[in-house]
């Protein structure tokens, strides 16, 4: 019998961070800002539910990463007009932001037997996940780095 | 007299935000499997039956106790959330104490000795985001929601582990006679407020809080002594939340169960707190509408909806307000 040697543990690791490597490149961008916000647990609970509904109503991958991103911008919004408009504190708006995204997704995934059989099964999802985690850093690093915004 | 007044000035927020979370409330359960009828039946439920009644004062007991002491430590600028760590530990030192050592007390005697051990752990567990805080510089917010993360999975390895009875992982009970009904909580929560609301308005350290809130650099000029200040609303607030886990383990819960997630006593307390602009008399009608909320997650959750729904709503209710006690300028400003 062959034992896992380190490798294997390294790539299953890797398997568990795609999903905190994602978040963690948005929220780089808001603690460079100077603000932190705490409210990235809920947005992730919340695309991940809307995502897979989504996916799943409508068979398409794509779409159910789009309806992800769009759930994560409207929470963003909300985070937008209490922090930096009405001046309230980032962190207690940050919280209320994670459990109300904590709770819809819990709502969005009662509403199961609504939605269907689950998200299309297929090797094209890992793919496309690892494209994004690798696609996605270097245009932000330069935006980051040779940008007004940065 | 300061009571009406302060609900006069946010009271226009408070109304707006209400009608906003009601709503809001209202749409979300419509949308789950009960349907739109089945939510306000539900809500209509809530409020008219007995039975709900009881249960949300129960419930109302942990929820009222965490938010009266994060009421002082918010006053004073320190923005906690280990209630809810707090919380769990006083429930799980509480259990210890009445269920698994059992020594065979009075049930007056049980109740004041799980109530100390259970508020000094609690405040142990305060003031760790406090010395952090002053030594190291670092954020309460942060360490306290760690910590909270850490207390939890020491206690579901306690209840898992060695405290475990039978096949199952669940602990012993709380043997009948040490039970609390719903007026000792009653009369619990009413004591804690209106002694916090008494430290607040009448003593030296609610003005160094007040003070302390407000412009952290004129306490210093004045020689207040901020530090010991955050020490004593970190293990007060610490305390009045570990009390509320004991309160909760003698009066509803009655034995753990390893928890896959918080829940969530004490970040209603949180929520409440905000909520009732860091006022500890006002907490207590507070924490009871946001208890009726969670007996009625709880009706719905009969359709298949998860308890976690509940504290959506609380946060959109609270959102909606602190943003139009914002908008409408009212309100002090804590948040």
């Amino acid at each position: 019998m062959v034992g896992l040697g380190i490798a294997d543990y390294m790539l299953a690791a890797l398997f568990y961070s795609d999903p905190i490597i994602i978040a963690a490149l948005g929220e780089s961008f808001v603690e460079r800002a100077g603000r932190v916000n705490l409210g990235v647990e809920g947005m992730m609970a919340l695309g991940a539910s809307i995502s897979v509904a989504l996916s799943s109503l409508t068979g398409s991958i794509v779409l159910g990463i789009l309806g992800r991103a769009v759930a994560g911008v409207a929470l963003s919004l909300v985070y937008i007009a209490a922090v930096i408009m009405a001046r309230l504190n980032q962190f207690v708006v940050g919280l209320l932001i994670s459990f109300t995204g904590l709770g819809l997704a819990d709502l969005v995934a009662s509403m199961g037997h609504k939605i269907g059989p689950g998200i299309p099964q297929g090797s094209e999802i890992r793919i496309m996940l690892v494209s994004i985690y690798i696609v996605t850093p270097p245009p932000l690093y330069i935006m980051l780095s040779e940008h007004p915004p940065g | 007299m300061r009571v009406y007044s302060e609900i006069l000035r946010s009271y226009r927020g408070v109304l707006l935000g209400l009608i906003v979370g009601f709503a809001s409330s209202i749409t979300l359960g419509s949308l789950s499997p009960a349907g739109l009828s089945g939510s306000l039946s539900s809500l209509l439920w809530v409020y008219t039956s007995p039975l709900p009644l009881i249960a949300s004062i129960l419930f109302m007991g942990p929820i009222a106790l965490s938010a009266a002491g994060l009421s002082i430590a918010y006053r004073s600028g320190f923005i906690t959330v280990g209630s809810e760590g707090q919380v769990i530990a006083g429930s799980a030192a509480a259990l210890w104490l009445t269920a698994i050592m059992d020594l065979g007390l009075h049930p007056l005697q049980a109740f004041v000795l799980a109530s100390v051990f259970s508020g000094s752990i609690g405040s142990l567990l305060g003031l760790l985001p406090a010395i952090m805080r002053i030594y190291l510089g670092a954020s309460e917010i942060l360490s306290s929601l760690m910590l909270n993360y850490v207390v939890l999975y020491i206690v579901n390895h306690l209840v898992s582990g060695p405290w475990r009875s039978g096949a199952f992982p669940v602990t012993k009970s709380v043997p009948e006679q040490y039970r609390l009904g719903y007026v000792d909580i009653i009369l619990i929560s009413l004591a804690t407020s209106i002694s916090l609301y008494i430290i607040l308005s009448r003593s030296r350290l609610g003005l160094i809080v007040e003070v302390l809130g407000r412009s952290p650099r004129a306490a210093e000029t004045y020689g207040l002594r901020p530090r010991l200040a955050i020490y004593y609303v970190s293990s007060i607030s610490g305390f009045t939340a570990g009390v509320g886990g004991a309160v909760a383990v003698l009066g509803f819960q009655n034995s753990l169960t390893p928890m896959s997630i918080f829940p969530g006593y004490g970040y209603m307390g949180a929520l409440v707190a905000w909520l009732s602009s860091n006022n500890p008399i006002l907490t207590l009608p507070t924490s009871w509408f946001f208890s009726t909320l969670l007996v009625y997650g709880g009706a719905l959750q009969a359709s298949g909806l998860s308890i976690g729904y509940v504290l959506a709503i609380q946060s959109i209710i609270v959102l909606s307000v602190i943003l139009f006690r914002r908008i409408t300028g009212g309100g002090a400003g804590y948040s």
